[in-house]
């Protein structure tokens, strides 16, 4: 009666779909968009990835790259948001950071409701001397490092993981099972972890980086083979905050020279590899793929 | 009234076995969901559905036909159906001999029923086999043991036997209790037409008349679906086609009422016209062919043993678990409406209209449980909260949640909720074949709460410690030992559906989730089917289905003949009056024999002014308020969202309780997550200028409402005029309104709440008391009414459990009831209803409502994003 | 873009991914003349699934009362604004679907739902769709003014709009039974999915701040048993169990009968092109042929006429079926009609139903000797 089943392996899905979709990006990549430009990274005695405004960052030159449409997979974004941010690069012998500057009149650093898109910007490492193949997130042989700056972690890194209480505070809830001890104003994420009953919110109980309790940093270090295949790495050792300026954001970003994944970029002084960036503006609804990334890719020479 | 019995009804799963299912207001798939599939799965097996209301209501949608029909105006639209049938000859002629008292003869001079002690010399009532006639006192086997009808002495002879004209011998010829159905006379064919003389013993003479005739001419002079169509806006069409339809269907019709929003002072006269209707056409008894006035379950008698437990004498207490409780009635029931009315009898002018059977006396102690609807939810609560309760001295209340009952109660006594019930209970329904038992719960308590019966039995084991007498603890004795059981057992012995049946068999059955059928003589149960299968007399004095009312007290009020009412309050013509044109055995007392003025059209009189008018006369008439800007009948009925009285008590459940939950509360005005709200027709809206989702004010009657004295109680007027959302509606006919009744009122609490908290919540600070309003509630336009046709001394019925039949007071069966869901209201804008507190509410401001339609709505409406060429072979 | 049939446009179309038809598809049939808005659905999955912190405004299951009512607000309206006007020819869909009416660098068209949206979740409750009038204060069938329930649950769409939306691949469909599912691990909540979807079936929780769904309660399925607002359905309308590819339909299977066989269940905006994979037989008190073909397609009349053919008594096997909604708990795999019993079995060939098609009429004797006792209907 019963047909026999075969389940089929997630992974499978993924590889495949990968595939697909890194082909016809490349397909969409201009041959070489190399344009020779380099973004310099000075060494300095200590990157100061906690303060986008000190000094220190004044000793790199600073690398206006032009963000351009998002046209190689779908969905696309073909006016960006964002058309350009100044960049500039540290190394301190031990870890590379970066500092990102753009303008932005909105903040968008809520992700509660429906609305809510956040602010972003992200760097790309990788590989080779400005590979142009690189731009399409890595690809199957060659993985992407990411290092994603968030508003909305920023916003909890500074004030504390918050959420309805933000936006509704007139909300009204008879109770929160199985929290029932708990002033239904008061349930916030982390009751569930104290109550041990996180899988009540699944995100939280699969332990997706989105639904964490607290962010310690507000940049996400990623790993990525291509479009559709990124995903967070297993060391979570970047550093970074951001900064509102007059016109928007200024956000300092730093991982370790090392790559302490499987998969992350590492880097030796005097070297060169591939850079690129991207920014997200949450006023026009970018996510995903829908942000403004950097019209070429760069090469990254580092201070010996 | 004509059953003698409480009331018809029937298991509504016997719908499979109809034809054709007409709903009086009754929104069967909106209150009785748990039955709402039989409904559809009748339809499935080829019933037609009727429905009739004054809107389009939840129902409809599974009807083949609707009419709307003008709030409070059935017993017209049945009498005109009933009309129709008597003038076309459809009618059952054998049932309607056999069964009903329309052949009997009524006597021109007293109005009375011809008896044949009236023209027989030296006649002696009749023995009857069909009842078992005792001594006053005389004691009567418990209901399971009663195989007749019980009726004293006293009482058989003041029944005396009628009379009705036999055509074969053009003589009077006598029919007693016993002669029903099949036990007819069978040399007797009685006329229903024509007008007889008949020489009484003294030697005078006297016409009569069978009440068939005097209906017809009532009906003919009166009740044309010409002058239906000019009271209920019921098109003529609609009138004489269903009437047809019902007549074409004799034992397959069913006739549904109650729970609907032909809930009004009037509505008994409703019952009797619709039962009218039924009897005419053979629709009375059957399976999918009978009446039921379903509201509620009110019928303890289900459970005909229940005397064993609430009559058990506290003087004499059986602990033996296997015994029988001996029964000794110690206390005496008394209609609540008298306390809803100012805890008084209605006495106007110079009459006391309220039967001393009936009579009330004053209040001095309430102690209720989960019974909401006797302060909380209160017709007229707001009246009562401020002038009634003040007089009484405590008020005792039982509730797993805090309602409005607990806002005024001295004591409240935190008890089991539903599924937290550690005692085991039984219950049964009106509508449906089971006999369930309540399964102790595994689940545990989530606060230090109690059974209900539990708190009752602590209270007795504290009168012992108070007093030393034992037996305060003993009534209680199985309770307090943690098993009622034996208690269950005795009602089950004692009745005739149950007797039988072991509880913990039951029990252990519905742990499983399979309920025991209740044992009654059939199943479906459909009450009648004895009277017309085996001609089992009905409970009343001639033993048939009773359509004129003799007793003294209905000639003054000129309800002997069954007529149409206009409602008290909730319309908006001249209220109260009969709808009759002049007739020979229709002649009420008036204003002026009560020394009150014919004029005076107040409130308080409208109870007992008996004026008739035509149908004409009723059409060209106004409300006396329409002139202050008084313009809708608004009326209260119950909805799917929420049980009964207790409101709509939990947030996901208010969430999607009407067009306006929010758990965000975008808009904090918003009393809770959802709030209570009032429908009306769009057209309306717009010439009140009030917009979808807009604030409004509500104003009934000034004389007495919100509460009387409001003008000198500037605070309670505060909290308790009603203030709510106006929701433009399309499915309502112009001019009248609704509301639910489910929304928990304004406290004074709750008022406080929301002017005070931060969140706006109308939540009362110190008891956490949710109210669904800002402002008062929709019992800010209703009151208590007292109606003297239930408040008699006279009526026969039975009494409520077993087969013995009484007269005046029963509790539950024959008193001043009503609930009256009408009023006649003003609308007044209050606030703009978008959620900043301005402009237009964010679906209509966003064009998709009712009346604020954009252009993608509209195309939307005619089905206009789709164009099919060719022909579809599925 | 690859080229997949969809049997319910009868014709091929564009989708991003190659047809690969589960072995067997989840999916259900909901009778709308027999909802009665009771909303116990609604409430049986709102307290088993979505009761957390962040979900509060989340319904999987909702009950809307057309054409007034929809949840999030316009869901239908909005979306079919955005894919114009089209049109069907004879059974052939002849219109643009969701994914042929994509702008330049998008896969689809779609929208993006407030919150705001998706307050007042019960709006246009029994609503009609014109205002009463005196001319329609009698009416009959089929109704000059009328309103009908629609339930709604994620379609688990075999060309699901939102798997094929996710730039992440957080979304895959189950090749043992079709069922759809968020892989709440990979997601990161950037809601094209949610855009993507015409239904509007994917919500955004706004605390984990990353997407969920309706799961179809894959965890009581995998035991055979039906989901949680199908058992809960009281007004019995919910027929849950697996249709069968297009081509290996079983006419003893209930839902390949209804869907394949007799044809009465029928697709909610089929021109939408995700062949949703919950079906609805169609009221038949509704005057407006447009309305409801604009709703579930051309076929939907016929639909109608053959229900009501089935309440005219000319189709029993129909009836029997339609009365075998919500009889179990367990998914019925077969049944059998014998006379006036129906039967069901389940995956194990245990029988799980057997049911006259009405329940017989009792009469008790007057006097029960041994119990002696008295039998009345009036007590």
């Amino acid at each position: 009666m019963s047909p026999t089943v075969q389940p089929i392996s997630r992974r499978s899905i993924l590889k495949g779909a990968a595939a697909t979709a890194g082909v016809a990006a490349l397909a969409a990549c201009a041959p070489d968009s190399f344009d020779g430009s380099g973004i310099h990274v000075q060494r300095v005695g200590r990157v100061p990835d906690d303060d986008p405004n000190h000094h220190t960052w004044g000793a790199a030159p600073a690398t206006t790259v032009a963000l351009g449409p998002q046209d190689m997979v779908l969905p696309q974004k073909l006016v960006p948001s964002v058309t350009e941010v100044r960049v500039r690069a540290l190394h301190d012998g031990s870890r590379i950071g970066f500092l990102l500057e753009w303008d932005d009149a909105d903040v968008n650093d809520l992700t509660v409701r429906n609305e809510d898109f956040r602010d972003a910007c992200a760097v790309l490492l990788a590989p080779g001397e400005a590979d142009a193949a690189l731009r399409t997130m890595g690809a199957a042989t060659i993985p992407a490092t990411l290092l994603h700056w968030k508003a909305d972690w920023q916003r909890d890194v500074d004030f504390g993981r918050k959420g309805l209480e933000d936006v509704y505070p007139n909300r009204s809830i008879d109770v929160y099972t199985p929290l029932w001890n708990v002033a239904p104003l008061d349930v916030e994420i982390g009751s569930y972890v104290d109550a041990g009953a996180t899988e009540w919110l699944p995100g939280l109980h699969v332990e997706n980086p989105m639904s964490a309790a607290e962010h310690t940093t507000p940049v996400e270090k990623a790993i990525a083979y291509g479009f559709s295949t990124t995903f967070t790495a297993p060391t979570q050792d970047t550093r970074g905050r951001g900064v509102r300026t007059d016109k928007g954001w200024k956000v300092a970003i730093s991982k370790p020279l090392g790559g302490a994944d499987e998969g992350e970029m590492a880097f030796q002084p005097g070297a060169t590899s591939t850079c690129a960036f991207a920014v997200w503006s949450g006023a026009f609804h970018d996510a995903g793929s829908r942000k403004a990334p950097s019209i070429t890719v760069h090469a990254l020479n580092l201070a010996p | 009234m004509v059953t003698g019995q409480q009331s018809l009804d029937f298991d509504l799963s016997t719908a499979e076995n109809s034809n054709l299912i007409t709903l009086w207001g009754m929104n069967w798939i909106a209150t009785k969901m748990p039955e709402g599939h039989w409904l559809t799965e009748a339809r499935l097996h080829g019933a037609k559905v009727v429905t009739i209301a004054p809107e389009y209501q939840s129902t409809t949608c599974k009807a083949d036909r609707h009419v709307t029909i003008r709030t409070a105006t059935d017993s017209a639209f049945a009498l005109g159906m009933a009309q129709v049938i008597m003038r076309d000859g459809t009618y059952d002629e054998k049932f309607v001999k056999h069964h009903t008292d329309l052949p009997l003869l009524v006597r021109a001079d007293t109005k009375a029923l011809l008896h044949a002690k009236d023209f027989i010399p030296g006649y002696e009532n009749d023995t009857l086999t069909t009842v078992q006639v005792i001594e006053p006192g005389e004691a009567v086997a418990l209901a399971a043991g009663q195989d007749r009808q019980i009726v004293t002495s006293e009482l058989r002879e003041e029944w005396g036997d009628q009379v009705v004209w036999n055509t074969r011998t053009g003589a009077p010829a006598v029919v007693t209790h016993d002669n029903t159905g099949d036990n007819f006379p069978r040399n007797v064919d009685p006329a229903l037409e024509g007008e007889f003389t008949v020489t009484l013993v003294d030697g005078s003479s006297v016409k009569v008349r069978p009440v068939f005739d005097a209906i017809k001419e009532l009906l003919d002079s009166s009740y044309t679906p010409e002058q239906v169509e000019m009271v209920t806006w019921a098109p003529v069409a609609a009138i004489e086609e269903l009437a047809a339809d019902i007549a074409a269907n004799p034992t397959k019709t069913l006739f549904a009422m109650g729970m609907g929003p032909n809930h009004f002072f009037n509505n008994d006269n409703k019952d009797r016209a619709i039962l009218l209707l039924a009897a005419l056409t053979n629709n009375i008894g059957h399976y999918g062919g009978s009446v039921g006035s379903y509201s509620g379950n009110y019928r303890l008698g289900t459970f005909g043993g229940i005397t064993q437990w609430t009559t058990e004498d506290p003087f004499d207490i059986t602990l033996d678990p296997e015994a029988p409780a001996k029964s000794k009635k110690h206390w005496k029931g008394e209609s609540a409406h008298y306390y809803n009315y100012g805890d008084r009898p209605l006495k106007l002018g110079n009459k006391m209209f309220t039967g001393h059977s009936h009579m009330p006396t004053p209040t001095k102690t309430m102690h209720f449980a989960n019974s909401n609807s006797l302060l909380g939810n209160a017709k007229g609560h707001h009246d009562v909260v401020v002038n009634t309760l003040p007089k009484i001295e405590m008020i005792i209340h039982h509730e797993w949640y805090w309602t409005a009952s607990c806002e005024y109660a001295d004591v409240v006594f935190g008890v089991d909720a539903w599924p937290e019930r550690q005692m085991p209970d039984v219950y049964g329904s009106v509508t449906n074949s089971f006999l369930q038992a309540w399964v102790v719960t595994p689940m545990e308590r989530v606060f230090e709460t109690l059974d209900d019966m539990q708190v009752n039995a602590l209270i007795g084991q504290k009168f012992t410690e108070l007093t030393g007498d034992q037996r305060f603890t003993d009534y209680w004795r199985f309770v307090l030992d943690g098993d009622p059981s034996p208690y269950i057992q005795r009602v089950f012995d004692a009745g005739n559906a149950t007797k039988g049946y072991r509880f913990s068999d039951l029990h252990e059955s519905c742990k499983k989730g399979t309920p025991f059928y209740m044992m009654f003589r059939t199943s479906p149960k459909v009450l009648g089917w004895e009277q017309t299968y085996e001609s089992k007399p009905w409970y009343t004095k001639s033993g048939r289905l009773e359509f004129y009312r003799d007793e003294p007290e209905f000639i003054e009020y000129g309800e002997n003949l069954p007529v149409h009412r206009e409602a008290v309050d909730g319309t908006h013509h001249e209220p109260g009056v009969i709808m009759a044109a002049p007739h020979p055995l229709l002649i009420p007392a008036q204003p002026s024999d009560y020394d009150l003025d014919i004029d005076d059209l107040s409130t308080e009189m409208r109870q007992v002014r008996h004026v008739m008018r035509t149908a004409e006369e009723i059409a060209e008439s106004t409300h006396p308020l329409m002139a202050d800007g008084f313009s809708h009948v608004l009326y209260t009925p119950k909805y799917r969202h929420a049980c009964h009285s207790m409101g709509a008590s939990t947030d996901a459940e208010v969430l999607i309780f009407g067009p306006f939950g929010d758990f965000y509360r975008h808009d904090k005005r918003k009393p809770w997550v959802s709030e209570g709200y009032v429908d009306m027709h769009p057209d309306d809206a717009v010439e009140l200028g009030v917009q979808d989702g807009d604030y409004i004010w509500v104003d009934a009657d000034p004389a007495d409402r919100p509460f009387k004295g409001w003008q000198d109680n500037p605070e309670a007027y505060h909290a308790f005029r009603w203030m709510v959302r106006a929701r433009v509606n399309p499915s309502l006919a112009p001019k009248v309104a609704r509301a639910w009744f489910h929304f928990h009122v304004s406290s004074y609490g709750s008022v406080e709440g929301h002017e005070s908290r931060e969140d706006g919540l109308a939540r009362n600070p110190r008891t956490d008391y949710q109210s669904g309003y800002r402002y008062g509630s929709h019992q800010s336009v209703t009151r208590a009414w007292l109606r003297p046709t239930l408040m008699t001394d006279s009526i026969n019925r039975k009494e409520a459990y077993g087969q013995k039949i009484g007269k005046g007071f029963e509790l539950d069966v024959y008193c001043a009831d009503g609930a009256p869901k009408e009023s006649f209201v003003k609308f007044t804008k209050a606030e703009d209803g978008g959620e900043d507190g301005t402009g237009t509410w964010h679906p209509a401001a966003q064009g998709f409502r009712p009346g604020s339609e954009n252009e993608a709505m509209t195309k939307f409406l005619a089905g206009g994003y789709i164009e099919t060429q060719g022909s579809s072979n599925g | 873009m690859a080229e997949v049939f969809n049997w319910q446009l009868n014709r091929m179309m564009a989708y991003p991914y190659e047809e690969s038809r589960p072995v067997r598809q989840a999916a259900a049939v909901f009778d709308t003349n027999k909802c009665i808005g009771c909303q116990t659905c609604t409430m049986a999955c709102k307290t088993c699934w979505t009761s957390g912190n962040g979900q509060e405004y989340m319904l999987w299951n909702n009950v809307e009362t057309k054409p007034w009512g929809s949840y999030p607000l316009a869901w239908d309206v909005r979306e079919l604004e955005l894919l114009g006007p089209q049109n069907w020819d004879g059974d052939t869909y002849a219109g643009k679907t969701i994914y042929e009416a994509a702008a330049a660098g998008e896969k689809n068209i779609g929208w993006i739902p407030t919150d705001m949206d998706y307050a007042y979740p019960n709006r246009g409750e029994d609503e009609v769709n014109v205002s009463i009038t005196t001319q329609r204060y009698h009416l009959k069938m089929p109704h000059d003014m009328w309103f009908f329930y629609l339930p709604r649950v994620c379609n688990h769409c075999t060309y699901a709009a939102c798997l094929q939306g996710c730039p992440r691949q957080s979304i895959y469909k189950r090749q043992e039974d079709g069922i759809v599912l968020i892989d709440e691990e990979r997601c990161r909540g950037y809601r094209v999915c949610y855009e993507a979807c015409p239904y509007k079936k994917v919500f955004y929780n706004h605390t984990t701040r990353v997407s969920e769904k309706c799961v179809f309660c894959f965890p009581a399925v995998e035991q055979g048993i039906q989901p949680r607002c199908m058992r809960n359905c009281i007004g019995k309308i919910r027929s849950f169990g697996f249709l069968s590819r297009p081509e290996e339909v079983r006419e003893d299977n209930p839902i390949d009968f209804l869907v394949h066989v007799r044809k009465v269940g029928k697709p909610l905006y089929p021109q939408f092109g995700t062949e949703p994979n919950v079906y609805y037989i169609p009221p038949i008190h509704v005057a407006s042929d447009d309305f409801l073909t604009m709703m579930f397609g051309p076929g939907c009349l016929d639909a109608i006429d053959s229900y009501k053919k089935a309440m005219r008594g000319d189709d029993p096997k129909l009836l029997a079926v339609l009365l075998l909604a919500v009889s179990t708990d367990r998914i019925i795999h077969r049944y059998k009609l014998s006379g006036e019993t129906i039967e069901a079995w389940d995956e194990n060939g245990d029988k799980v139903v057997s049911m006259p098609l009405k329940v017989p009429t009792l009469e008790r004797v007057p006097y029960d000797e041994d119990l002696e006792v008295y039998r009345y209907n009036i007590t």
